[in-house]
């Protein structure tokens, strides 16, 4: 015994007996774990970054643009008052669990969303219930056909049923389970789940009749690593093949690595200075529009994200349809910016100007380090004469906080639910979205042309239309600088040069079907 | 007194935890004098140490020798605010325990026991969660944890002064509570109340560190070290130094309190438990 | 000495049923409401007071505190409103990987603590007491984080995250990884679950074995002053046996004293510890639930853990009894 205990002790060490890998399960490392794997339960990405491989929607996104293709329905038709839509689903198609795919599959899994108090939802908190209000019922035509009829013309229709939230369960799986399906996920996708212990992997296997074909690798182990230092060093021990979330400094000096491979993609997403129009003296046009011009967005892109990120202009990111290129951006200024403020003064704004800056603790997408970004603003504001407090909380009372406007400046973003500028426009900045309780217009911006343009645009069907009134939209907003559009930010992914096929998506969703792995 | 001094002079360890403490003290009181840059001053992003930036600079663009000496200040505001919350809440409630035996003494001890029951950083979260974030709040968090240890050693201590013979006699003669509390415990308590209070200090100075750590501060543009460590263990396969330094800062400053307080305990009662 | 026992268990359950219940009032009087924190940025005023409502949050905080005695007693800890799942089956498995931590860094400190106050009091003045003292002075002054950091970095080829590899987690049966590994005779799996509890437990065993040397060497001290030991040496008696024999359990009991405190430390405080290597264990499931006001986490966590602390303590009474005549008999 104390031969082997010295064995264990001495090769402890030397650090043999290392751990055998089956070769072809891809490891994926990410900061957290994911909460619960039913579609409609959550709204977290870690959850989406896992789902979006068990499950299909009806459409989907192109492999490698936004574009709308046909998954589970293989084609749909509109009827000429957009009220009604017709899905002819794909023959042959089973879920994990030998469950066929059929026209009740669909109506079960649509209907989850839409029925209040539907007998096999469990849990009353479904986070994107407000997307699918729309849909007024859901019919099963016959075994491969669905129609599903709308209260109203609804122009974003069809892509909220590429939203993971719109993704087809098993109906016998649901039913089995219960209220614990959310722990025993059974889709129609590209990998099967596994085995789950919590906030210590999750694994994935390749699911032999995916109707796309089985992948190539074995399957997907997601490991939730906090720490992304550990990540970084796990990746390049080969420990890891996939790292997401890593902070820019990191990723640019794993990029010089020749083992190492990062994909970049412009993001759909917006990290923004939310201005609190309420209080003063954020009620005055020229504090705001004087805060913009303190702010040197270029510097900060090169400062807290390496310079990976575009400076936004507007809040619609320019990937996406709709965007107003052409608007020109008030351009970094510390003396207009103090000329602004000295106007304001001379009206009998109190000076010096002290406000507050609430920031989040932990980093999210558009705000990849929202601690270093905090001082990078405040260093700005100081040099032209405004005071900041950084008050720090923690991100769920950080957003909980800013909607029922209890802050004066504030870091906020906005990653696309689905890639439509009403996502960001009406959501973030419409007077119908002021409210204590999770209304994100958070600036408090009230303005009536700007509301019956969004109005307008949210239920006209021609896309060009549409764009015009949100160009006009966008035009109004600029000039009244309710917040300041900071960056839009790349979504960067790191992975070993061990991984090919995998493509970042610009939606951020990690499809992993087309994986290889060389080891 | 003048053993007393000796004692502690002729302690090499004492000596120099006496240093240090004086010196993180200097440092904090000249930080705008000493320090090599503004801290707001930009200038690169991770640089390696240089001639400009012994220390190097961090993920701020900021020179991590000028943070490191402006954090000296919270470090050593908080710890001794957040003692001087302790021991305001403390020693009354570990006198009281120790010189009325029963009933109160119960009630106060179980209530600590409850308190120590659960991991201080739950508290600290339940405090910060209830005030507003900050660091008046993670002042009071801190201070907060600390009053059990104050209390019970307090207590021990009145326990113990309280059936020495100078004390029964003036029980004895009649002496008013009032009059024997002021006039007979607390100059006897004065002593282990100042090694408590050092050695309180180091701990205080670390948990504020720790909280900090784990996200739970105030304002980032108010340089901390456990902070600026939180931030650097970020970049640590880049750029070592941002998490070297502070780590350091705040290891020897500790040891600094932990040397003088023990030096203290030595001098001014050496028949006092030394270990902790 | 059965009565005192008998008090001492009846004063532990009172301490637990108090901090239960000043917890479950406490996290309910936080700003915000676990409904808001869930919804996120997602949410509906109608509907997060309606699910308020639908959870009885709405009720008065006392009317919500009769019900709690009732599901404890039925061992009903409740489900996590964040995470789904229920609060006792995540606690049997973050504690098995707080356990093994903290037991693992008590079977460090313990015996390291003891040797080294053992040897700075025998070689008083000399280089052993001065190295051993100078490693008990950095060992309380270096934060746990950073010493942390700085193992991580120096030992570049241990594992610093998680229990086990990540591909070996489904060969476990039991959350004793380390435990299930060795009584089964897996020594490859043994091997990996020792790799990587080594820096976490080395990182966590540093403050308790300093705290002991310390107290070892100052105990030893008096007793080794004492006539009795005198009269031993004069009578020939080796180091050793003075030592083993005679001088170390009679400082025993402050030994254990601050040895049993710091156990209890041990297995709430190894948050810290948890978060830099990413280990599963409680502390850092407590911290994320108050984060998220997740009630039935927190009280359910703060049950556990104030249990275990009262439950370190009573043993240490016994300890007491067991090794001090004076209060075996005083009792």
């Amino acid at each position: 015994m104390r031969s082997l205990l010295f064995c264990l002790i001495v090769s402890t060490f030397l650090g043999c007996g290392g751990p055998a890998v089956p070769s072809n399960i891809l490891i994926y490392g990410r900061g957290d774990d994911a909460d619960r794997l039913d579609p409609i339960h959550t709204d977290i990405g870690e959850s989406v970054t896992v789902m979006c491989n068990i499950y299909d929607t009806l459409v989907t996104y192109d492999d490698e643009t936004l574009e709308l293709v046909p998954s589970l329905a293989e084609s749909w038709s509109t009827s000429d008052d957009g009220l009604e839509w017709t899905f002819h689903l794909r023959k042959g198609v089973t879920f994990h669990d030998g469950t066929p795919l059929d026209a009740d599959a669909v109506l079960f899994s649509l209907e989850r969303l839409t029925v209040p108090m539907h007998p096999f939802v469990f849990d009353q908190v479904i986070p994107y219930v407000q997307s699918f209000e729309a849909i007024e019922s859901v019919t099963a035509v016959d075994p491969l056909t669905v129609k599903v009829r709308l209260k109203r013309p609804f122009a974003a229709f069809l892509t909220t049923m590429a939203m993971f939230p719109a993704s087809i369960v098993s109906p016998t799986a649901v039913k089995k389970y219960e209220g614990e399906f959310w722990k025993h996920p059974v889709g129609t996708g590209p990998f099967q789940f596994d085995s789950w212990n919590v906030n210590q992997q999750l694994t994935l296997l390749s699911f032999d009749d995916h109707w796309r074909g089985r992948p190539e690798i074995d399957g997907v182990i997601f490991l939730p690593v906090g720490e992304s230092a550990v990540r970084v060093k796990q990746l390049l021990r080969g420990e890891i093949d996939i790292a997401d979330n890593l902070p820019p400094a990191e990723i640019d000096s794993l990029a010089k690595n020749p083992h190492v491979i990062v994909q970049e993609k412009a993001g759909m997403n917006t990290g923004y200075l939310t201005m609190n129009n309420d209080k003063a003296p954020l009620d005055d046009q020229r504090i705001r529009e004087a805060i913009w011009c303190a702010i040197d967005r270029d510097q900060l892109i090169k400062s807290a994200y390496s310079g990976h990120a575009t400076k936004a202009v507007t809040l619609v990111p320019p990937t996406l349809w709709g965007s107003h290129t052409d608007l020109t951006d008030r351009e970094y200024d510390p003396e207009k910016a103090k000329q602004l403020l000295a106007a304001a003064a001379a009206d009998g704004v109190p000076t010096p100007i002290r406000l507050q800056l609430f920031v989040m603790t932990d980093p999210r997408p558009y705000m990849q380090q929202p601690r270093q970004t905090a001082i990078f603003i405040k260093d700005s504001l100081a040099k032209v004469g405004i005071e900041t407090e950084i008050v720090t909380n923690e991100n769920s009372q950080h957003f909980r906080r800013m909607t029922r406007g209890e802050h004066q400046l504030g870091l906020a973003g906005w990653t696309a639910d689905m890639p439509d500028p009403d996502n960001f426009l009406y959501t973030l900045l419409d007077l119908d979205n002021i409210n204590d309780v999770g209304g994100n217009n958070m600036s408090r911006y009230r303005n009536q042309k700007v509301h019956d343009l969004l109005a307008q645009a949210k239920v006209e069907m021609n896309q060009e239309t549409r764009a015009e009134l949100y160009r006009a939209a966008q035009e109004q907003i600029f000039a009244d600088a309710p917040l300041v559009p900071l960056v839009h930010t790349s979504v960067r992914n790191v992975q070993s040069d061990a991984v090919s096929g995998y493509l970042l998506h610009p939606s951020s969703l990690n499809r992993l079907r087309l994986s290889k792995l060389a080891k | 007194m003048n053993r007393s001094w000796k004692r502690f002079v002729s302690n090499r360890g004492a000596l120099i935890g006496g240093v240090v403490v004086v010196f993180v003290c200097l440092v904090a009181m000249t930080a705008s004098l000493i320090a090599p840059y503004p801290i707001d001053q930009r200038d690169q992003k991770l640089t390696p140490p240089s001639a400009a930036h012994w220390l190097g600079t961090d993920t701020n663009e900021k020179d991590v020798l000028t943070w490191v000496i402006y954090g000296s200040r919270l470090s050593l505001t908080a710890g001794s605010l957040s003692i001087v919350l302790a021991i305001f809440l403390g020693v009354p409630l570990g006198a009281a325990a120790g010189y009325f035996p029963g009933a109160v003494d119960q009630v106060i001890m179980r209530s600590i026991d409850v308190v120590l029951a659960f991991p201080a950083i739950l508290i600290a979260l339940l405090v910060m969660a209830a005030l507003a974030p900050g660091w008046p709040a993670v002042i009071i968090a801190v201070g907060l944890i600390n009053i059990p240890i104050f209390a019970r050693q307090i207590r021990a201590t009145t326990l113990t002064l309280r059936s020495q013979d100078y004390v029964t006699a003036a029980v004895a003669a009649g002496a008013t509570t009032r009059h024997i509390f002021f006039w007979s415990l607390l100059p006897g308590l004065v002593g282990p109340l100042v090694v408590l209070a050092t050695l309180g200090l180091g701990s205080a100075i670390l948990e504020v560190a720790g909280l900090s750590f784990l996200g739970i501060s105030g304002d980032p543009t108010v340089p901390e070290w456990g902070g600026m460590l939180a931030e650097a263990k970020n970049d640590l396969s880049t750029s070592i130094w941002p998490a070297i330094a502070p780590g350091l800062a705040i290891s020897v400053t500790i040891l600094g309190f932990n040397l003088l307080g023990d030096g203290l305990r030595d001098a001014l009662d050496p028949r006092l438990d030394h270990g902790k | 000495m059965w009565s005192f026992l008998f008090v001492r268990m009846l004063q532990s359950l009172a301490t637990v049923a108090v901090a239960v219940v000043l917890i479950f009032v406490a996290i309910r009087l936080l700003p915000g409401n676990p409904a808001l924190a869930r919804f996120g940025q997602h949410s509906v005023p109608a509907r997060v007071t309606a699910e308020m409502a639908h959870q009885g949050w709405d009720r008065p905080i006392l009317a919500q505190l009769i019900d709690l005695p009732g599901e404890l007693l039925r061992g009903d800890l409740g489900v996590s409103f964040f995470h789904g799942d229920q609060v006792a089956e995540r606690l049997t498995e973050t504690i098995p990987a707080t356990l093994e931590l903290s037991i693992a860094a008590i079977l460090l400190a313990v015996p390291l603590g003891i040797c080294a106050g053992v040897a700075s009091a025998l070689w008083r003045g000399s280089w052993p007491d001065y190295a051993a003292m100078t490693f008990a002075l950095l060992g309380v002054s270096v934060p746990v984080f950073f010493l942390g950091i700085c193992l991580m970095t120096i030992f570049t080829s241990m594992p610093t995250s998680g229990r086990v590899a990540p591909t070996m987690i489904s060969q476990f049966h039991t959350d004793f990884f380390l435990c299930e590994a060795i009584f089964t005779g897996r020594f490859a799996l043994a091997l990996d679950a020792v790799r990587h509890l080594l820096l976490p437990a080395v990182a966590l065993a540093t403050i308790p074995a300093a705290v002991i040397s310390r107290i070892t060497r100052s105990s030893m001290l008096e007793v080794l002053s004492s006539d009795y030991l005198r009269t031993a040496k004069a009578k020939g008696a080796t180091l050793w046996r003075i030592v083993w024999r005679h001088a170390l359990p009679n400082a025993s009991v402050p030994i254990v004293n601050i040895a049993g405190f710091q156990v209890g430390m041990l297995l709430s405080g190894a948050v810290l510890t948890e978060t830099v290597f990413n280990w599963p264990g409680m502390g850092r499931y407590l911290v994320t639930a108050v984060r998220e006001q997740d009630y039935a986490v927190v009280q359910g966590g703060a049950l556990v853990i104030a249990a275990m602390f009262v439950t370190a303590n009573l043993l240490l009474d016994i300890a007491y009894l067991w090794l001090d005549p004076r209060i075996r008999t005083q009792s």
